[in-house]
């Protein structure tokens, strides 16, 4: 730990004040985290603010992934995993173990990297997590369903299928049902993983146009390997690098004006 | 928007849900699995009380009235105590609280009563012998009444026929030898007598054609006799007497009567190899008797057959026991006791012939002892008190030695491996050897996997690296189903259909496998024969080719099965069998048993081999084949090494099924529990075995627990098969992956 | 084989060994042999099952038989024909050398006579060689009996196919008469005036009866529906114990309990249980769940009845949990093969949108994995409809007097002893004193079983096929 120190300027680095944020919603500090002995984050400190689009980028096993997954404890369901420092939500600290998880994870929904609709209906995929919370008479049920399946830009095209196997949709459907199936839930998180990197370009170019009309609703943090897409959708950018938070600013300074060599190294491709 | 922590009803009732689940899922899932577990704990725990050792524990010692006790005897549920003294009291001892009353059967209280004794060939009955030679017979009756709801029992001893026999008037009390047997049907009384010209041994019989059985007009005979007699014993059923006969007690013989209708026929004579002879006790069934000497050898003389006589022989000797002056016999099993001057109590099983239980008890004037008719309580006696020791010996007959080791039982002319679980009567021992259903088990499965493996493996081969995918998609499911097949079924048709087919067609039958093999080379030489194009036809369907040739194969050699037997077996296998190759042929054998059960084996081995060939991984059959070996040489060279330890965990779980199959064994063979390798006779398996006797057998006696140590047996070796094959199969899949 | 092209001059039978060609010929014989094996057993049981249930013509034959010399009258059905060998034929006849001849082979047919209280016997064998004649008499009549098996006769009137109220006088060829009472007529036919539609309707009546009827005859004639009715009891009740159980420790090793060397430890110990030998399930289920269990119920509920035991005694309840315990490996492996096919994206999906892992495994992972537990619990029926050894000990009986189920309260009668088809065919084939005349009956459950153990693998089989498409998608994600 005092080494890390030593080296790590991570205080000046994660300076959050420098970055204009107006509405905090998730608060990470001093977060470090192990898998076993190793360790996979290490002091993170930053913010993420409501209502707009961040990105996580870096090169692979930078732990970009495994922090957004904390945002939401998906990461409980690896064995052998220890955190230190805290991460709250509106002020709540979201690590406590007396936390009822399920209630975290419908405030902060998740997208996977690969679109993993269940071997249902799509009906039934978008009302899985309507139904987990209580019964709903089924017209507002269709209600809710119909409207998220609106916001996810797919109303149109399964509007006819609704009660079709969501298995006999295209990539890019099932990407956006499972984003309605997420909302659905009226979450104020949206964490989504790498969403379009098993897609094919029109269905990253639709999936995008989503993010930039979902981010009206909800504050977005959106982990992506393709620094274009990065610089398209999101208003704020952190840069990770070996388990550390390199950099965290406006996607705009960050991409222009990166203030770390190893940023620049990694915006300008010299590695990653 | 509401906090975190304070949950909804809803998510509550949720969390509840979950918790719930996740307990309840932990708990039946964790006890379903020790349920399994539990059964093998179960079948070990059935068994173990077999090997526990035999326990004595000294009990009360309660104050009775009788002085110089002749002979006593505890009635079946170890309740009460007859004792008859010298002094012609016969009473009655509560063994409970030491209360005791008269038997009343003092007709005259100034005769002395001189002996007394069991009647053999039958319990709870006696003779007594009063000093004026009147030998009188009784029976001691324990009749239940509930008075009150209390059980109260009304024990007394009431004569047996009218009146008495009189032996000889004006006895020699002390050179009187004699013993009765009574059956229900008739009644011996032997005894010494002495006359004129020297000594004999006079047998009288009471008629059975008398209901009544008036003690008079017996059928009397006898037989003259050189030395003194010692002692008089009935031997089994009545039908032999054993004499005890010599000047001195040091030098004595051993003789053996034939009793019939018309009198006593000497059969042998023995001298007993004990220095001084201090008694000698029948056991149970009387067929042997136990010899003890002041020396302390204690020796088993049995009645066996040598030639067309019987005679008495040393089967065994026991752990010596010194200074023993009271010896034991149990009434139902081989089990005696021996009690010493110096107070030591020994507890000895014949048949197993160990010594169960050692005891120091205090050293005593001792005159009588005896066991209960369960063997569950032993008294002692001496004048005016008795002691009571409980005995725990269930299962004295079963040892590791008897399970496994040649045993010398009754009426044997040598140690044998034998089992015969159930018999008649008490009176013949059981015989508990494992090692013929041992070796019928391995006999059974050993014929099996000769059929199955060959045939299984090599189908497993062809089907995984030469057959077409089209038809293997076929054939391989279509072998897996017969997998499927209740062995009910195989075991039926083998029992009423092949085993007459084999025994009416055996020279057919053999000569199929000896044709079957050239046959089909020779098939696949003429095929080459025939022109590139259609020759290549075969490939991947040599199969569909042969079928044909193989059924015609068959059906010629059924036709020609009869020339065969005329030509080479003289008109008649059977007997070609019996007289040329000394081979006896049961109808249901072993050979129908191996093909029956080979065929239940094949699709167990043939699934498993068939995999680990198949998942061979590609790139090494290319790499074989592009440095240029053929399909052979690759297949032997590179696929089959790779493969064999999956081909060899395939034999083992075939042989794990091959050993624990019941119902063909059951149906196919005699299922008698011979030893013998031939395949023209029929064994008898471990399964098999526990599917005949276990419904018959008694709950919790030896021969149940011992088919419950059978089947944890079988447990132990399938369990142990398949657990190696798998973790054979485990190595395999690594390998496979790492290749 | 590969090289033929190539190898132009490899003529020599040196080479040909060589190219490996004549064993790959002898593999292949080998699974033409099992294939050949399992068709033979397959036909054969078809065959014999089936060809019994036809009306086969009566032959009246007359025969000399050749130790006696002198001429017999038979009348009766043509069961078999078979060729034996001279020796055999020598020990069947008890002839010399010198009255045999010379010939290696006889020909003969075993006839079905009938009349079994008459003759002593229901069967003959007769040497062809030896009959004089062979006609097929229109007026012959079949009577199938309550008692004492067929009778066969012939009949001057002419009684309708069927069944008669007044009883029949059957002439025997052989000189004689033979009444049959109306009450012991199940049913007579004449097949030789019969046309090919009486047979078939005399056909299918046959199979109809055979399935619905009591047996008879100390179970060598009649149907067999109390053993079907307790075989399909026996593992309904065995699959509604086996499928929570079997799920339960599926779940509890596949979700719930911490992967480690104990784990898999577990999973290879309930793995193989399925090799461990059905006779040693029966042995615990006769020690453990008869006396122990049973003896303890009987103690605590059914004080009154003992010594008689009621649940201390093999019956149906410890049949269905015996045989569930011998069929739950099947059930936890196919569950384990089902909850392994749920991919764990699917699972994190459930999971992201709040469900707990109840709810996961509730409404995502079973449903993925039913058709698999299905598949599983298909198989557990099938094995335990064909499993016989066990039931022996722990239930099953030659004759129960009466079903499980009646209208007597509580109706399901757990605790009685039942009749099973497996075991049916053993105690006919083994126990029974006339063993020739059981054969139709005996091919025929044969059959039965064989079948529903077959349909039950076949549907499992077809269900996992069905399955691996439909969740093709599922897989790859």
């Amino acid at each position: 730990m005092t080494e890390q120190h030593s080296d790590l300027t991570s205080e000046e680095v994660v300076d959050t004040s420098e970055v204009p944020i107006t509405d905090p919603r998730l608060r990470v500090r001093d977060f470090s985290l192990w898998y076993g002995q190793d360790t996979a984050l290490r002091n993170v400190n930053m913010v993420v603010p409501g209502q707009q689009v961040t990105a996580f980028i870096g090169p692979s096993g930078c732990g970009k992934s495994t922090l957004l997954r904390c945002f939401n404890r998906m990461n409980d369901l690896i064995p052998d995993v220890t955190t230190a420092g805290t991460i709250s939500l509106d002020g709540q600290d979201i690590l406590s173990p007396s936390l009822d998880v399920s209630q975290l994870r419908q405030r902060v929904g998740m997208v996977f990297q690969r679109p993993n609709p269940f071997p249902k209906s799509v009906f039934e995929n978008v009302a899985f997590g309507l139904r987990l919370h209580g019964k709903l008479p089924q017209s507002e049920l269709e209600d809710r369903v119909e409207s998220a399946l609106r916001r996810a830009a797919l109303w149109d095209e399964v509007k006819d299928r609704l009660s079709d196997s969501a298995l006999g949709l295209s990539g890019g459907q099932q990407q956006r049902l499972v984003i309605a199936r997420a909302i659905a839930v009226e979450p104020q998180v949206l964490l989504l993983d790498e969403p379009a990197s098993a897609l094919d370009p029109i269905s990253t170019l639709k999936i995008e146009e989503l993010i930039s009309q979902l981010k009206l609703d909800y504050t977005i943090v959106i982990v992506t390997h393709n620094m274009q897409q990065a610089a398209r959708v999101s208003d704020f950018t952190a840069f990770l690098y070996l388990g550390e938070l390199v950099e965290f600013g406006l996607t705009e300074a960050v991409f222009t004006n990166p203030q770390k060599q190893r940023t620049e190294d990694y915006i300008t491709g010299r590695y990653g | 928007m509401a906090g975190l922590q304070t949950a909804g009803a809803i998510s509550v009732r949720r969390g509840l849900v979950d918790r719930g689940a996740s307990v309840a899922v932990t708990i039946g899932g964790f006890g379903v699995i020790s349920a399994i577990l539990l059964l093998f704990a179960y079948l070990v725990w059935v068994t173990i009380p077999l090997f526990l050792p035999a326990s004595i524990t000294p009990g009360k010692t309660l104050p009775m009235a009788a002085q110089d006790v002749l002979f006593a005897d505890v009635n079946d549920t170890a309740e009460w105590l007859l004792v008859l003294d010298a002094k012609r009291r016969a009473m009655f001892v509560d063994l409970a609280t030491g209360t005791s009353w008269s038997a009343g059967i003092a007709d005259n209280p100034n005769e002395q009563m001189v002996a007394a004794q069991p009647l053999s060939g039958s319990l709870q009955r006696y003779a007594i012998l009063d000093s004026q030679g009147a030998l009188r017979f009784y029976q001691a009756r324990y009749p239940v009444s509930f008075v009150d709801g209390d059980r109260r029992i009304d024990a007394r001893l009431a004569p047996l026929f009218e009146g008495d026999a009189l032996l000889s008037p004006g006895l020699d009390v002390g050179g009187f030898v004699f013993d009765a047997y009574f059956d229900g049907d008739r009644l011996l009384i032997a005894n010494s007598v002495a006359t004129d010209s020297g000594r004999e041994i006079s047998l009288r019989r009471y008629s059975d054609a008398d209901p009544d059985f008036s003690l008079e007009q017996p059928t009397q005979s006898s037989i003259a006799l050189d030395k003194p007699l010692l002692r008089l014993l009935f031997g089994p059923q009545g039908r032999w007497l054993y004499g005890l006969v010599g000047e001195r007690s040091d030098a004595a013989e051993l003789v053996v009567w034939s009793v019939s209708r018309t009198g006593l026929t000497e059969q042998s004579r023995l001298a007993v190899s004990v220095s001084t002879l201090t008694s000698i006790t029948p056991l149970a069934g009387r067929q042997s008797v136990i010899v003890a000497s002041p020396g302390g050898e204690l020796a088993q003389y049995s009645l066996l057959r040598s030639g067309s006589r019987f005679q008495m022989r040393k089967i065994r000797e026991f752990a010596p026991a010194p200074e023993t002056n009271i010896v034991i016999a149990e009434s139902r099993r081989k089990s005696f006791a021996t009690l010493s001057a110096s107070g030591e109590l020994s507890l000895y099983h014949a048949t197993s012939g160990q010594r169960l239980e050692q005891l120091q008890i205090p050293a005593g004037v001792w005159q009588f002892a005896a066991f209960s008719p369960r063997a569950d309580r032993l008294v002692l006696l001496a004048n005016s008190q008795l002691r009571l020791l409980d005995v725990a010996n269930p299962h004295p007959e079963v040892s590791l030695r008897t399970l496994w080791q040649r045993v010398w039982y009754e009426g044997y002319d040598e140690p044998v491996f034998t089992w015969q679980s159930s018999s008649a009567d008490n009176d013949i021992e059981p015989k508990f050897s494992l090692t013929p259903l041992l070796f019928g088990t391995l006999k059974a499965a050993a014929y099996a996997l000769l059929f199955a493996v060959p045939i299984a493996v090599m189908a497993a081969i062809y089907t995984a690296f030469f057959m077409a995918p089209a038809l293997r998609s076929v054939v391989k499911p279509g072998i897996e189903l017969l997998a499927a097949l209740p062995t009910v079924i195989l075991g039926f048709l083998a029992g009423l259909w092949l085993a007459p087919l084999i025994e009416r067609n055996l020279s057919a039958v053999l000569s199929i496998a000896v044709v079957l093999p050239p046959g089909v080379l020779l098939l696949g030489a003429l095929w080459r024969l025939l022109p590139t194009r259609l020759y290549r036809l075969a490939r991947g369907w040599h199969v569909l080719i042969l079928m044909l040739p193989i059924v015609l194969l068959v059906v010629v050699a059924f036709a020609v099965g009869p020339v065969l037997e005329i030509q080479f077996f003289g008109g008649n296998s059977k007997v070609w069998l019996r007289e040329v190759a000394g081979l006896d042929y049961d109808q249901r054998n072993a050979l129908v048993v191996g093909l029956a059960m080979g065929l239940a084996v094949i699709p167990t081995i043939f699934t498993i081999a068939e995999d680990a060939v198949y998942q061979v991984p590609d790139h090494l059959r290319s790499g074989a084949l592009a440095l240029g070996a053929n399909h052979w040489q690759t297949l032997t060279r590179v696929v089959i090494l790779t493969a064999s330890p999956g081909i060899f965990s395939a034999i083992m779980v075939g042989m794990g099924r091959a050993v624990g199959e019941t119902m063909i064994v059951l149906m196919a063979t005699g299922n008698t529990p011979i030893m013998e390798l031939n395949i023209f006779e029929g064994m008898r398996t471990f399964a098999a075995n526990i599917a005949v006797e276990l419904p018959e057998s008694e709950i919790n006696s030896s021969h149940f627990r011992l088919l419950f140590l059978t089947a944890a047996v079988l447990f132990v070796i399938t369990f142990a098969f398949n657990t190696i094959a798998e973790l054979v199969r485990a190595r395999l899949r690594t390998k496979y992956g790492n290749l | 084989m590969s090289g033929r092209a190539i190898q132009t001059s490899a003529s020599s039978v040196g080479s040909w060994f060589r190219s490996g060609d004549p064993w790959i010929w002898l593999t292949a014989s080998a699974v033409a042999i099992a294939l050949l094996a399992m068709l033979g057993l397959m036909a054969l049981i078809g065959v014999r099952a089936l060809a019994n249930f036809w009306p086969s013509d009566v032959v009246q034959i007359t025969y000399t038989d050749p130790s006696q010399r002198s001429a017999t009258v038979y009348l009766g059905e043509v069961v078999e024909r078979e060729t034996i060998a001279r020796s055999q034929y020598m020990e069947a006849t008890g002839l010399t050398v010198a009255d045999v001849g010379d010939a290696a082979t006889f020909d003969r047919l075993l006839l079905k006579t009938g009349n079994r209280r008459i003759a002593g016997a229901d069967f003959i064998w007769l040497y062809e060689r030896n009959i004089s004649a062979l006609t097929r008499p229109v007026d012959a009549v079949v009577v199938e009996r309550r008692e004492w098996g067929n009778a066969y006769g012939l009949s001057d009137s002419t009684p309708q196919n069927g069944s008669s109220l007044d009883g029949l006088v059957l002439w025997l060829p052989a000189g004689g008469q033979l009444p049959v009472a109306a009450t012991d007529v199940v049913r007579f036919w004449q097949p030789n005036a019969m046309t090919l539609t009486d047979k078939l309707t005399h056909y299918f009546g046959g199979i109809a009866r055979f399935l619905t009827e009591y047996p008879r005859e100390a179970n060598t004639e009649g149907g067999v529906y109390p053993a079907i009715f307790g075989t399909v009891l026996m593992v309904m009740i065995m699959s509604v114990l086996v499928t929570p159980f079997g799920v339960l420790a599926a779940l509890y090793l596949h979700e719930y309990a911490k992967p480690g060397p104990i784990v898999r430890f577990t999973r290879i110990a309930v793995n193989n249980l399925a090799g461990v030998p059905s006779i040693v399930y029966g042995v615990f289920g006769l020690g453990f769940f008869v006396y122990v269990i049973g003896g303890s119920i009987d103690q605590l509920f059914f004080d009154d009845r003992l010594p008689a035991p009621t649940f201390g005694t093999p019956g149906l309840l410890w049949a269905s949990l015996t045989l569930a315990l011998l069929t739950l490996p099947v059930v936890v492996v196919s569950t384990e093969e089902g909850l392994s096919r749920a991919p764990r994206a699917l699972r994190e999906g459930s999971l992201a949108l709040g469900a707990t892992k109840a709810e996961t495994l509730w409404r995502v992972v079973l449903p993925v994995a039913s058709p698999s537990i299905l598949t599983g619990i298909i198989l557990a029926v099938a094995r335990a409809a064909g499993e016989v050894a066990p039931l022996m000990l722990v239930g099953v009986v030659k004759l129960a007097p009466a079903l499980p189920v009646d209208g007597e309260f509580p109706f399901v009668h757990l605790e009685r002893k039942f009749m099973h088809l497996g075991f049916h065919i053993y105690d006919v084939g083994f126990q029974s004193p006339n063993i020739e005349a059981a054969k139709p009956v005996l091919f025929a459950t044969a059959l039965l079983l064989v079948s529903i153990v077959l349909i039950l693998n076949l549907s499992a089989y077809a269900l996992r096929a069905r399955l691996e498409r439909r969740y093709r998608g599922v897989q790859q994600s």
